[in-house]
This record gives structure tokens, C-alpha cells and sequence, in this order.
């Protein structure tokens, strides 16, 4: 077990280092563009009510999740299983699941920064009242919604015949999932025979989650043990693609 | 825990099948035994199962039918126990672009279950090895091909392995590269002569230079395996070649001819390899002293081999 954990973080570190080559890029993207909408829709509208507001904020953090999880696991993975960087792995001591720790971690390390920082400059920008608990809460929350979201990743990045179809299926699907996710907008605004789609993406679960914690102070326990249910077998499916040998 | 004694056979390949879901057969019943210490090379022509024996020696595809056991466990029940023990140079693949080649062979070293000190000490050790010290530094996408390959074989060499697999280790790589390959891989063995290589290749002047032992294999099957020379003389009936211009060809073949030395002529531009028993050697030279002293004479090249056996192979089919 200590060497599952040990390679893993080795792995993590590999992966992080990643970061020097395309930092500008990843500020860019997790930080940057989620700041400055948060700034825009701040100026554009100062009148709005709470819900709105909410709803923008539950909106970001799906999308933002969505966008930096399931581009990255997917095309990760799908460059070193197409790329042969796997060969290393495989033919070294390591655990198969010191690599899916591995590559998991680092993206749960990149969520972990976009929530603590976003969330606070968000509700300041749009003067949501938040203390630190819901902070920590939102973030749990996100990156249990995030396990899931690896899963989907996984699933491509594991699957596809080429890196450009992981590409192309994790720019789409990436939109898709943040769009079709009722962030923005409530969920009983989506037609009851599309409900259950929703209800499949863990997203919804998170964003119910979220706009329930802002609105009305509720932490929704069963709730969140939903989306915990949902995520694994996200999880398990996107995982069980890793093929450390091959038939 | 390592369950094998020295000197004793540390690859042992019974019956190995290996057939794909289309239906191609990559591996026909494949028996060798590889010992400690020894240098293979497998070569044969493009598809003849090469790379598909070598990935199931690493554990890293499944045979089909067949046991392989290495250092004594059974890999096709968990490869897992060998894998500290192996280093494996694949013919394809990328590394991991944004590392550095230092931080590239010291992270591996780590995953091949290293200590901090050891793996520091022995990434240094192989960058130095293969003079890739001044590029420790560079990022690996900063680097050509043939230092690429270099990282290929720090690698693979990091956790001193007890066996190394180098899969087709000097492909793409230019003629001096190949040169300097070969020469650290001499390096290595002469360091370490328990060090068990196993080696793939289509240059096969390369196997000649490093080899102790042949297999050939072709269309899935081993259709031979020895020693270098073992291997020429079985397949050639030969083991010299004497080369000279063409125009003698006439005049020696028919000296020859009276002396009642057998040999073959090949004939390649403006030359002609003369090929015969080494117990005819002084005849033949003394009688085409006669004509030409602007003679070379050597051993047959190991493609002259590999062209033998598969034309031998066509002809018992």
C-alpha cells in the first residue's frame, strides 16, 4: 500500500510538472476567464436578485469543472495510452491504481485551487454573503462532482481510437455536460421528460447542492450522498479502460 | 524474493501462442530458454512476431496459450514480482515531453521502487554512462532522436536490471549513433556480465557485433537458434567469404575448379564474393594470389544468413 501511494504521488509530480510547459495556459483557463466573467456579469448586472446571482456562481464552478476535468483527464490519459507513455508505467513496479491516483489527484489538486479562489471573489464581486464553512462545503461538493467528472474523462481518454476524437468528444461533451446541467437556470424550467438526463449528470446533483446551501442555508445530506453514488460508478467505468496488459 | 539459482536458465518460454482477435497468429508454439548472463537477439522479418514475444515477456500483453516463466514466477499468472528486476526499451513510443532528461530517468528510477539517494546516484551514474550529463537539463522535446533513444535506454537501465529488453533499441537512429548505442551496451555487459539482454533488431551487422546467441523467427515460429557461427555454418554451408573485382572471375573460378575447391560465387557489381570452407582457405588465396592480390577476406554477414534462412524456409514449404 505504501508503494501504491508512494508512486502515485511520484506520478502526480510527473504530472504537475506539466504545468511548467503550459502554466499561462492553465491560469488562463482555470482562473483567468472564470475571474473576468465573474467581473463582467458584476458590472453587467448590479441589480440582479440572489437567485440570479446564484445561479451564475453554481454556473461558473460547473462549467469551470467541467471544462479543466474532463479536457484534461481525457486528453492526459489519451496521449499517454496513444503516445505510448504508458509502456513506462506498465513495464515498471507500479500499481495501476498509483497511476489512476496519480492523474486523478493532480486534477483534484488544479479544482481545489479554481473553488478557493473563486468562490470568495465571486460572492464578493456580486456581494453573495459566504462564510468559510460554506466554502469548504461548495468545494467538497465540487470535488466529489469532479470524481465523476474524471470518470467521463477517463471513459474517452481510454476508448478512443485517436487523440483526435479524444479531443474532439472532450470539447463537446465538456459543454454539453455544463450547459445541460441546470446551473444557470432551475431545474424546473427543464421539461419533465429531460428531468431524468439531468438528474443523471452529476453535475445537477452538485449545482442542487450548491444553490440549496446559498438560497436557503441548507446543507442537503441526502443529497450529497446521491452525487457520492452517482460519481463511483462514473468512476469505476472510466477507470476500468486502463488495461496494464493487454489481451 | 528472487526463486532461481545462477547459471541456470532465467527465461524459460514453453509453447507460446499468441493469436489476436482477427485471427493472426503473431506467436506458433514458441519454446527457448534464455540463461542468465546472455545476450539474444530475435530477429526475423517485419511481422514475424517479434515485438508480440518480446511485450509478452514484459507481461505487458497476455499469450493466448503457453507458459512463460522468469526468474522462476510465472508472469502469465501476475508479471508483476519481475518487474523491479526488468528494464525494457520499447521499439515505439513517446517520452513524457516536459521533463527533463534528468528529472525523466530519476522519476523512473523512483517507480522502479529506487530509494531517493539510490535513484539520484543512479540517474546520475547513466546519464554520465550515456553521455547525456551536458543534457541533463534540456527538456526531453529539445532533443533529437538519437539522444531521445539514449533516455530510452537510461530507463530501461536505471534500476540495474537483471534483464534488459531492448526492442529494435537503434531504429531511426543515424550510423554513428548506432555505432555509440552499441558501443554502451558493450559497456554495460562488460560491467555487468550477469545482465541478461535480449535484443530485436533489423541491423543485423549490430547482432554480429554484440550477440552471443541467434533466434530467428519467422511467420510466428522459431526457425533457428544458435550461436553466430553455429548459425552460419548451418545455414550457409560456408564460413568465408573472399571478395575481389569482377574481371578474375573466370581465371579463379577455373584455378579453383582444378584444385577441386567447392564454392560458391555471388556476384555484386563490380565485385564477386567467393564463399568456401575455411579448410579450403589457404588454396583458394594461394591460387588467386596468382591473379590479384586486391583481395578481402572475411565472414559471411549475418544478412547473408537471415536471406539463407528464409529462403531455406520457402523451400521446405
Amino acid at each position: 500500500m505504501k508503494k501504491i501511494i508512494t508512486d502515485a504521488i511520484i506520478i502526480s509530480k510527473i504530472n504537475i510538472l506539466s504545468l511548467r510547459e503550459s502554466l499561462t495556459a492553465f491560469v488562463i483557463i482555470s482562473l483567468f476567464i472564470p475571474l473576468g466573467m465573474t467581473y463582467l456579469i458584476s458590472l453587467a448586472s448590479p441589480n440582479w436578485d440572489l437567485i440570479t446571482k446564484v445561479n451564475y456562481l453554481t454556473g461558473m464552478l460547473v462549467l469551470s469543472s467541467s471544462l479543466t476535468i474532463i479536457n484534461g483527464i481525457g486528453q492526459f490519459i489519451g496521449q499517454d495510452r496513444l503516445g505510448g507513455i504508458i509502456s513506462w508505467y506498465r513495464t515498471s513496479p507500479v500499481h495501476p491504481l498509483s497511476y489512476i491516483l496519480g492523474v486523478t489527484s493532480t486534477y483534484l489538486i488544479s479544482i481545489l485551487i479554481e473553488c478557493i479562489i473563486l468562490i470568495p471573489i465571486a460572492s464578493i464581486l456580486w456581494r453573495i454573503p459566504f462564510n468559510i464553512i460554506n466554502i469548504g462545503i461548495i468545494t467538497l461538493v465540487v470535488i466529489v462532482q469532479s470524481l465523476a467528472l474524471i470518470g467521463i474523462g477517463a471513459v474517452i481518454g481510454t476508448r478512443a481510437k485517436n487523440i483526435q476524437t479524444v479531443s474532439a468528444l472532450t470539447n463537446v461533451l465538456s459543454f454539453v455536460i455544463a450547459f445541460a446541467t441546470p446551473a444557470y437556470y432551475s431545474i424546473s424550467a427543464v421539461p419533465e421528460k429531460f428531468r431524468l438526463i439531468c438528474y443523471i449528470l452529476p453535475t445537477t446533483e452538485a449545482s442542487l447542492f450548491i444553490k440549496n446551501l446559498y438560497l436557503h442555508g441548507v446543507v442537503d445530506v441526502p443529497l450529497l450522498i446521491i452525487l457520492i453514488l452517482i460519481s463511483i460508478p462514473y468512476l469505476l467505468i472510466g477507470f476500468i479502460g486502463i488495461k496494464w496488459r493487454e489481451k | 524474493m528472487v526463486k532461481y539459482s545462477a547459471n541456470r536458465e532465467i527465461i524459460v518460454v514453453k509453447d507460446l501462442v499468441k493469436r489476436y482477435a482477427n485471427g493472426v497468429i503473431a506467436n506458433d508454439h514458441i519454446n527457448m530458454k534464455i540463461k542468465e548472463g546472455e545476450i539474444v537477439g530475435i530477429i526475423g522479418p517485419n511481422g514475424a512476431g517479434k515485438t508480440t514475444l518480446i511485450k509478452q515477456l514484459t507481461g505487458e500483453l497476455l499469450p493466448t496459450e503457453g507458459d512463460i516463466h522468469i526468474m522462476g514466477f510465472n508472469i502469465i499468472e501476475d508479471p508483476s514480482p519481475i518487474k523491479p528486476f526488468i528494464g525494457v526499451c520499447p521499439q515505439e513510443g513517446n517520452l513524457i515531453h516536459y521533463l527533463t532528461v534528468w528529472e525523466h530517468i530519476y522519476y523512473f528510477a523512483r517507480l522502479k521502487g529506487l530509494s531517493k539517494e539510490k535513484a539520484r546516484k543512479n540517474t546520475d551514474e547513466i546519464l554520465k554512462m550515456l553521455n547525456l550529463k551536458t543534457h541533463r537539463k534540456k527538456r526531453i522535446n529539445e532533443l533529437s532522436g538519437g539522444l531521445k533513444r539514449r533516455v530510452f535506454v537510461g530507463i530501461s537501465l536505471v534500476n540495474e536490471p537483471r534483464i534488459v529488453f531492448l526492442d529494435e533499441p537503434t531504429a531511426g537512429l543515424d550510423p554513428i549513433s548506432r555505432m555509440d548505442f552499441w558501443r554502451t551496451i558493450k559497456k554495460i555487459t562488460r560491467s555487468n556480465p550477469e545482465t541478461t539482454i535480449i535484443i530485436t533488431t533489423h541491423y543485423l551487422e549490430e547482432l554480429d557485433y554484440i550477440s552471443d546467441r541467434l533466434i530467428f523467427l519467422n511467420n510466428g515460429k522459431i526457425v533457428l537458434e544458435g550461436n553466430i557461427e553455429e548459425v552460419r555454418k548451418l545455414i550457409l554451408d560456408y564460413d568465408i567469404k573472399i571478395t575481389l573485382s569482377k574481371k578474375f572471375k573466370d581465371l579463379v573460378m577455373k584455378a579453383l575448379m582444378r584444385e577441386g575447391v567447392m564454392c560458391k560465387i555471388k556476384e555484386e557489381r563490380n565485385k564477386i564474393h567467393i564463399l568456401l570452407s575455411k579448410k579450403d582457405i589457404s588454396t583458394a588465396i594461394s591460387e588467386i594470389a596468382r591473379f590479384t592480390s586486391d583481395i578481402v577476406v572475411s565472414s559471411p554477414t549475418l544478412d547473408e544468413v537471415f536471406i539463407g534462412v528464409i529462403e531455406n524456409e520457402k523451400n521446405n514449404n
